[in-house]
């Protein structure tokens, strides 16, 4: 039954068409209107706008890279160890690190993502001060109480080092911030010495070193991501601030690795995750806000 | 000659809009939107980063600690063993010590005092490196201690009730004598100009989480005209260093963010330089006396400020997420 009323409706409405041509054109294109408008007005469609709007370049997916990047130009012991003032290590310095240390010593993969361009290489001198403590003979003060005069004598000992920069805020890469306080002046990795007054040979002193003010070592690996698909959403209330939200699962695309990621020494060196294959996707719940009717990308649970 | 020029030029480009308007109006639009298009880009984040620098060249420099409050001035605790205590007690309401006026010191002396012993003690180490940079004076004093104590007679006489032996002896006519003895001393003074990076500031002392304040040694009153001791009103003991800084230049800023209803928040580095920087702060024996860091020639800050519509300010929270990747770095 269903079938034949179906057809007879269809008949009907092709006749209706060809007697009234120009009145249906203008009902259809209505109707496409009120589609495309409810399709634009859609929740889904909201949310992905907020998405790409948030990301205007595109979402990253990024890889960790801790185990190979860092600055390893490190105090061993009492020696103090510091760099030239160069526009790197100057306090007034932030340098983009993505390797730091002896020059025997460096990672496959700093070589390797230099040579295709992606960092500098600079070499430096580091002046290590090795302090030895010689104990004299027993004497006696002018108390009358023995002691061991003992003599401190400062080596400066040189050593090649090597730091591997990155391009300033490079997309391609991640960061780690380390600053210097305030009072206590900690490390960001390179030290300098703070003043230039001569260091004599014996004696015992410290000698105030400075690092930069900050210092952002290559912490990750990315790769663009673009949302493809919402695959739930959820309405929930903020329990401090009554806002209402949206929990989305977004699913993005991932772009297939660069050709400086798909080289064996980054699969050695960083690992090759399943999302470096063909045609991947990454899933990651996005809160929105509802503003009032406007929908803002809150925070997303990823990197 | 330059004016009859300028009266020219104007004339002749008065003439050019009265004959073709339109294109006069062009011309001004197409330069209009060149000046725009190629004039240096002062995009609001810089704009704010320039503001806030005015701000912090604004502050205070003369209380507060950079540390802690908006303000230029940063201090440091010097070390107890930087001051000489070799003159002993003072204040002993009966043993009154005070030195004698000399040109050196009396009553208008004013600087920095960092005690003091007898003649020729030792200074310390971070003394001597003052004293060799000419910052503070070995000034050679007379102490005079004035002990006012019972005589002998007086100590003797005990009027016991013994009537068979007689009558009372008599009590001494004199109960007490004063005494004075004298003592050759050196003080350790910073007068004048050099006293300026040591003042006495109290906030130094003040929490400490249970660290002892700094013992500062009591100052030698000086006898003024009355025979009375008084302790010279412009001399201060001090608790440390404190030093103003200027605002050199911003060497890095963040986009300036919306984080509410008419709220911003920018974070900004900035290059602070001590305003003097004398040769004695970067001798190993006065950077070794002080707690904390040495006097920074380039000391760099980074602080979070907001703007609510009346200026910026400083925020209580130190926000440097935003350096790691989208810092704008302008360098030197």
């Amino acid at each position: 039954m269903t079938p034949l009323f179906l057809r007879d409706l269809l008949q009907r409405g092709l006749a209706l068409a060809k007697s009234h041509p120009g009145r249906t054109a203008g009902a259809v294109g209505i109707a496409l209107l009120a589609g495309i408008w409810l399709h634009e007005t859609s929740l889904s469609v909201r949310l992905m706008r907020a998405e790409k709007t948030h990301y205007p370049a595109g979402a990253r997916a990024c890889l960790s890279l801790d185990t190979v990047t860092g600055i390893n130009l490190g105090n061993s012991g009492s020696s103090a160890v510091w760099a030239p003032r160069t526009d790197l290590t100057a306090p007034t310095a932030h340098p983009f690190v993505f390797y730091a240390g002896p020059a025997q010593n460096v990672p496959d993969l700093a070589v390797d993502l230099a040579r295709r361009g992606l960092l500098r290489r600079h070499d430096i001198t580091m002046t290590i001060d090795v302090v030895s403590d010689e104990i004299g003979p027993q004497a006696r003060n002018e108390g009358g109480a023995y002691y061991h005069p003992d003599t401190v004598h400062h080596t400066f000992r040189q050593a090649p080092a090597v730091i591997y920069t990155t391009e300033r805020n490079d997309p391609r890469f991640t960061y780690t911030l380390r600053f210097r306080g305030g009072v206590l002046l900690g490390s960001t990795g390179f030290m300098t010495r703070v003043y230039d007054t001569p260091l004599p040979e014996t004696g015992r002193y410290t000698i105030p070193l400075i690092s930069p003010y900050m210092t952002s070592i290559v912490s990750g690996a990315c790769l663009t991501v673009h949302p493809r698909s919402i695959t739930s959403i959820e309405a929930r209330t903020d329990p401090l601030t009554g806002d209402h939200l949206y929990a989305a699962n977004i699913v993005f695309a991932v772009d297939s690795p660069p050709s400086w990621m798909d080289t064996p020494v980054f699969r050695r060196s960083a690992g090759s995750p399943p999302i470096f294959g063909q045609g991947s996707t990454v899933e990651r719940t996005t809160l929105f806000k509802d503003d009032h009717g406007h929908l803002a990308f809150k925070t997303d649970f990823s990197q | 000659m330059i004016p009859t020029m300028a009266r020219n030029a104007a004339v002749a480009v008065a003439d050019a809009i009265r004959r073709s308007p339109r294109r006069a109006a062009l011309v001004a639009a197409a330069a209009f939107g060149a000046w725009q298009v190629l004039a240096p880009g002062d995009n609001d984040d810089r704009r704010a980063a320039r503001e806030v620098l005015a701000t912090v060249r604004a502050w205070p420099e003369g209380q507060g600690s950079m540390d802690r409050d908006a303000s230029r001035r940063l201090c440091r605790r010097v070390n107890d063993e930087s001051f000489i205590d070799g003159l002993g007690f003072l204040g002993n309401v009966d043993r009154r010590k005070m030195a004698l006026p000399t040109p050196d010191y009396d009553a208008n002396t004013a600087g920095a005092y960092f005690g003091g012993g007898p003649r020729g003690v030792a200074p310390s180490p971070f003394l001597q490196a003052l004293m060799d940079a000419g910052v503070v004076r070995r000034v050679p004093v007379t102490i005079v201690t004035r002990t006012h104590q019972p005589t002998a007679a007086a100590l003797d006489y005990v009027p016991l009730q013994d009537t068979i032996g007689g009558p009372l002896p008599p009590p001494p006519t004199r109960q007490f004598e004063d005494t004075e003895s004298r003592m050759d001393a050196d003080l350790f003074i910073a007068p004048g100009d050099g006293a300026a990076w040591f003042i006495a500031n109290p906030d130094l002392r003040k929490g400490l989480m249970g660290i002892a304040p700094a013992s500062t040694p009591r100052i030698v009153p000086v006898r003024d005209g009355t025979g009375n001791a008084a302790v010279p009103p412009g001399l201060v003991t001090p608790d440390g260093i404190c030093y103003p800084l200027r605002a050199d230049r911003v060497l890095e800023y963040t986009d300036a963010k919306t984080v509410g209803y008419k709220l911003r928040e920018i974070t900004v580095a900035i290059l602070m330089k001590p305003r003097t920087m004398p040769g004695w702060v970067s001798d190993p024996r006065v950077f070794g006396a002080l707690m904390g860091a040495p006097v920074l020639p380039e000391d760099v800050r980074v602080w979070t400020f907001r703007n609510a519509g009346d200026g910026w300010r400083l925020s209580g929270l130190t926000d440097m997420r935003d350096m790691a990747s989208n810092g704008h770095y302008l360098g030197d």
